[in-house]
């Protein structure tokens, strides 16, 4: 719209790209500053995080179904960051940086895009360096099917940046909502299948449970890792759509939100 | 005929008021065509409605109705401090900047240390900076960036007189091919370096034939 010729698709997503990445390297300096080991606190926050979880339920319970609880933990635990740190840091993030709209090539979804990401490098780059140094210490095993185990982790990836929108959208549009998402977070713990995983969870509730889309995609990370360790359930179909689904209603949520902030 | 920068067409923006309960409007009906090298004033009390003027032209804010329509690259409100990050030191804000607007940062900061005169602030956050420090490092890094369209909202008052001198310069004598949008209560700065003027009052957009005339106009308010 601002440029001489109409520009194309390409050219705006370049744009995009680069606003986004602005924006991404100028939230790691006002978070984190230069002092002390800086960003590497985008790592070792979380990490600490996984470690103090690990730590104490391993002390409560040895094992589960024949799974160490720490090696489950450490593997397990590290996908409730995305959907519950991210959703906090979204919420308000177009409000705190009105100001920055000014600048024409900002649009306003940016600031959601640059904090989704990151906290989402921090979160996956947490926990790959954490899993490397547990399966060196011989708490974790290498994946039973290392592909899975990826596009599993890639499923709750995309489920929680459909969550994550959808939550930041209404936030945005609701001060009930901004006030209360922490409990909602909270309450999700049961359902995202960290804590419960879908074989302990009596079955006539489980497969109402697994319409819940997050504890499939946890499961299928699961079914990755763990192998023939542990029973998991899950449908691909039904989570491909859910997902596909819920990332349409965030957008479209995040698109009302963005009109009513700056109309 | 020369291109044309920016378009308002029946723009219409009000905000709520009484907790949400009713709607305050702001602008009426407002149209305005911004051609090339054009330079406007606009006058108007304070609480007119000039800055969210501002905000509709700089794409900071959208209008309830109508159409802000923008054909070339139109500045930020120059020496606005809000858009600038406290915590970041005056160097960050720069490479931000650059970033976003995808220029070279190293010609940025030569031209931003020998403007702004800031010296070893450059690398303090500039919520230390004292408000003069803090509008010469946004009118610098405004300079950097070459818009085809500057926004200015009052800025024009901050920085002692040297400073001022040197703004001056910068702005209307090195880029006097460009357009500007000056938006004042003040009628010197409009007298000085406008041709074209318009008054806001009452929500609604007055173009005056003359800027003499709007000058005239507007101390008759």
């Amino acid at each position: 719209m601002t440029g001489r010729t109409q520009p194309t698709f390409w050219h705006q997503l370049a744009i995009q790209g680069r606003v986004i990445w602005a924006l991404v390297l100028r939230e790691m300096i006002t978070r984190f500053g230069r002092e002390g080991i800086g960003i590497l606190w985008l790592l070792g926050e979380p990490a600490m995080f996984i470690i103090g979880v690990m730590t104490i339920f391993s002390q409560m319970d040895e094992a589960r179904n024949g799974i160490p609880i720490a090696e489950y933990l450490a593997v397990s635990y590290p996908t409730l960051l995305l959907w519950r740190n991210t959703t906090g840091r979204v919420a308000k993030a177009i409000e705190s940086n009105r100001a920055l709209l000014h600048h024409g090539p900002i649009r306003p979804i940016d600031l959601f895009y640059s904090r989704i990401l990151l906290e989402f490098s921090g979160a996956a780059g947490s926990f790959l360096m954490l899993y490397l140094v547990f399966v060196a210490l011989g708490i974790c095993h290498w994946p039973a099917d290392v592909l899975q185990m990826i596009l599993g982790y890639l499923m709750v990836v995309w489920f929680s940046f459909g969550f994550v929108l959808l939550m930041g959208a209404l936030s945005e549009l609701s001060e009930t909502i901004d006030r209360i998402s922490h409990i909602i977070l909270y309450l999700m713990i049961p359902f995202s299948g960290v804590f419960a995983p879908a074989e302990i969870i009596p079955e006539k509730f489980r497969d109402a449970m697994l319409l819940f889309p997050l504890l499939d995609t946890v499961e299928m990370f699961h079914a990755g890792y763990f192998g023939e360790r542990m029973h998991t359930y899950y449908s691909v179909p039904y989570t491909l759509m859910a997902n596909l689904v819920m990332t349409f209603m965030g957008l479209l949520l995040t698109q009302l939100a963005i009109r009513r902030v700056t109309v | 005929m020369t291109a044309t920068i920016f378009e308002l067409k029946e723009v219409c923006k009000s905000y709520p008021i009484h907790h949400g309960k009713a709607q305050r409007q702001v602008l009426n009906n407002i149209s305005l065509k911004v051609r090339e090298g054009e330079r406007w004033g606009i006058l108007g009390r304070n609480g007119a409605g000039k800055s969210t003027l501002i905000r509709l032209i700089s794409g900071a804010e959208s209008p309830h109705s109508g159409s802000v329509t923008k054909y070339r690259s139109i500045s930020w409100p120059l020496a606005f401090g809000g858009a600038f990050q406290g915590s970041l030191t005056g160097r960050d804000n720069v490479r931000l900047i650059c970033r976003i607007y995808n220029i070279d940062f190293k010609d940025c900061i030569a031209f931003v240390e020998d403007f702004a005169e800031l010296g070893a602030y450059l690398y303090e956050p500039v919520k230390s900076y004292s408000s003069g420090m803090a509008a010469r490092l946004a009118f610098a890094i405004s300079m950097s960036v070459e818009f085809d369209c500057f926004l200015i909202d009052e800025a024009m008052s901050v920085g002692d007189h040297r400073f001022h001198e040197k703004c001056n310069q910068e702005l209307f004598d090195k880029r006097k091919d460009r357009a500007m949008i000056i938006v004042a209560h003040q009628m010197d700065l409009i007298r000085n370096h406008c041709d074209h003027a318009a008054i806001l009052h009452h929500g609604e957009l007055q173009v005056c034939d003359t800027v003499e005339q709007a000058i005239v106009r507007y101390g008759d308010l």
